[in-house]
């Protein structure tokens, strides 16, 4: 098991855990990023944050701080 | 009867609503350029209300746009059409089914069926019916089909329904075990999207692509920095430059052979002077910036619209993060080089309170695109060859003070850092008829400035100038009131005050003031110096904004705000023009 953040470009995961408090939490939840989600990163930005991620045919961009946080199984 | 129609941010509600009510209200490719609920009536059925509102992900709001469609939707509208991105099927539908609990007659709308088919994908439309339990309609918000179908639909439903009034209030909806909820919600919607969608063959995805340039590690500062400076370019040099020239030419040659017609054909002297030089030579004078003015909204519009300005939200994330700010917060800083009172607004979008207010404060220092004919006008009169470079130093200067004055927000403890999510809408090609709406919006909002507050100012000015208390006029008296206060800023003359006053109500007035009191504009070199000119665009740079920039800024953050940021910005002004004409005075 590994933190979302270090995800490489291309590989994918499955959501695991979650340590994030509201409101984002529920606004991850809402967007569908939720335990048991597979999320693929896709890449990140010049200073390597915000990552950008696909799940459910969308990418969602996130700071990296936050993915530290987010526990993933590498697929 | 009221008809909402709500959906995902981004999934072209507003196009709906547009081919729905033939309004023209502004679309982009990036989440949240409606921020506020729109109302119009259906084309072929005057009684019935449409209402565009901002998207949102779910019913429960994190910023204050989504605020504003919650309520509306817990309101109870008669009827909902729910806008839903095909190829964003999955998450489009949890918003889908809070929206069915509400037990309000619905319809959805699937849009982009055509930008799902090239990704060798198919949706059938009627098993998702079956499976939602509502009725399913394809529409395309390009070319328009379904739409009249869709119409149709909403005038049975509506003919048909009775009125329910009981509003279900939020508590109502629990939403307690959310968590939970949310998993099987999703679990539930991965079942349906296997069945209604056809899996095709998966291709990388082109904005995939650009992407990697975009953000590449070493070409994204290329990309970055060739669109600013086409943006530049265009607007200031060729074809913005070249056209204002020519414009002006022919405004100039409009007014004096006016003036001649009026003088050979006997009109009293006074009605001439008012006419030529008080009404016609300011509205010439910036009339002739029109086309300037109207490149930069288009650059603007394209960069919106192909999803480019979403990335820039991105690419400042880290950056802004450091200084306190998120990334989102680039969004309408941007919008401000266009105009503050749209920029203000979209700052709805950001979420925290905070982070939207300091957001707000920010934007003024995005030098808006009304403020170009004061530089055009100085630069070209002042510094000729190197008017290009004055013209970037200014907006750089404007761009690095507004850094410093977050940076001093930071070292004072003022806000954390709101949260960064945002969807990353896919590369498209911008849609000229898009882009042209924006367009057309500012030409007209600018025609009408011009008809109202310059022409009003010009007519103002003349009188004053030409209405005697002994032995000055009266904008002697009220420009020779204020002026010792620009002395020490190097344009302690009457004239440049009655032009800065008149900038408040627009800032396009302030050349055209500069027009009706000196006749022409070549007489500019009379009063300023070079160094002088600079620090007077350098404060017309920072100082407050027009009246309904104030006004938006009032609206959204308060009345304390606005005048803390009325004061904090003239203090501001006078500052650092001081400063640049005391280190550029030193130096020249």
């Amino acid at each position: 098991m590994i933190k979302m953040s270090d995800l490489q470009p291309g590989q994918k995961g499955r959501i695991l855990y979650m340590e994030i408090d509201s409101p984002l939490r529920e606004r991850l939840f809402v967007m569908g990023l939720t335990p048991g989600c597979v999320v693929q990163m896709q890449g990140k930005a010049p200073f390597g944050s915000p990552m950008i991620f696909r799940l459910r045919g969308y990418s969602l961009c996130l700071r990296r701080e936050q993915l530290e946080h987010i526990g993933v199984q590498l697929l | 009867m009221t008809v909402a129609i709500a959906g995902n941010p981004n999934c072209g509600k507003t196009t709906v609503f547009n081919l729905l009510t033939g309004d023209r209200a502004k679309v982009g490719n990036l989440p949240g350029v409606t921020v506020e609920n729109r109302r119009g009536n259906l084309l072929s059925e005057k009684k019935i209300t449409v209402v565009d509102i901002p998207g949102v992900y779910s019913l429960v709001p994190f910023s204050e746009d989504e605020k504003a469609a919650g309520d509306l939707l817990l309101s109870r509208p008669d009827f909902i059409v729910n806008v839903v991105d095909a190829t964003n099927l999955s998450r489009s539908l949890f918003l889908t089914f809070q929206l069915l609990e509400l037990s309000v007659p619905m319809i959805v709308a699937v849009n982009m069926s055509d930008e799902l088919k090239k990704l060798g994908q198919r949706l059938d439309v009627s098993l998702l019916s079956s499976l939602l339990g509502v009725e399913v309609l394809s529409v395309c918000g390009i070319d328009g089909s379904g739409i009249s179908a869709l119409e149709n639909r909403i005038k049975w439903y509506c003919s048909s329904i009775k009125r329910d009034c009981s509003a279900v209030s939020g508590e109502q909806i629990s939403f307690s075990s959310f968590e939970s909820d949310s998993v099987h919600q999703y679990r539930k919607i991965e079942n349906i999207c296997k069945k209604v969608l056809s899996s095709g063959g998966k291709k990388t995805r082109f904005s995939e692509k650009i992407d990697r340039i975009v953000f590449g590690k070493f070409s994204w500062w290329l990309v970055f920095f060739s669109v600013l400076s086409a943006v530049f370019f265009l607007t200031f040099y060729f074809p913005g430059g070249f056209l204002r020239d020519r414009v002006g030419d022919f405004f100039d040659l409009l007014s004096s052979s006016a003036a001649a017609f009026l003088f050979r054909s006997g009109v009293q002297d006074w009605l001439c002077g008012l006419l030529c030089d008080g009404i016609l030579k300011s509205m010439g004078g910036v009339l002739s910036f029109l086309p300037t003015v109207l490149i930069l909204f288009f650059c603007l519009g394209l960069l919106e619209d192909c999803g480019y300005l979403a990335r820039v939200a991105v690419l400042a994330d880290r950056p802004f993060s450091r200084l306190g700010l998120s990334g989102r917060s680039a969004i309408p800083l941007l919008m401000g080089f266009g105009c503050s009172v749209p920029a203000v607004m979209a700052c709805r979008t950001i979420p925290g309170r905070q982070g939207r207010l300091k957001s707000i404060f920010l934007v003024p220092f995005a030098s808006c695109g009304a403020k170009i004919p004061i530089y055009m006008v100085f630069t070209k009169l002042f510094f000729k060859e190197h008017s290009f470079l004055v013209l970037l130093f200014l907006y750089l200067l404007g761009v690095a003070s507004g850094f410093v004055f977050l940076f001093l927000f930071k070292i004072f403890g003022v806000g954390q850092v709101g949260d960064f999510l945002l969807e990353l809408p896919p590369y498209r090609f911008p849609r000229l008829k898009n882009t042209l709406v924006s367009v057309r919006e500012k030409c007209l909002d600018f025609l009408r400035k011009v008809f109202t507050v310059i022409f009003l100012s010009g007519m103002v000015l003349w009188f004053s100038e030409n209405c005697f208390w002994g032995e000055k006029n009266l904008l002697q008296i009220i420009g020779g009131f204020f002026s010792p206060l620009f002395s020490p800023l190097g344009f302690g003359n009457f004239q440049s005050v009655a032009a800065l006053l008149s900038g408040f109500a627009a800032k396009e007035a302030v050349v055209s003031s500069f027009c009706a009191v000196l006749g022409d504009l070549q007489f500019l070199q009379g009063l300023f110096t070079p160094v002088s000119a600079l620090s007077f665009m350098v404060f017309t740079l920072f100082y407050p904004p027009c009246l309904s920039a104030l006004a938006a800024i009032r609206h959204e953050a308060g009345g304390f705000f606005c005048l803390a940021a009325f004061l904090f910005q003239t203090a501001v002004a006078w500052l650092i023009s001081f400063a640049v004409f005391r280190t550029a005075g030193y130096f020249f």
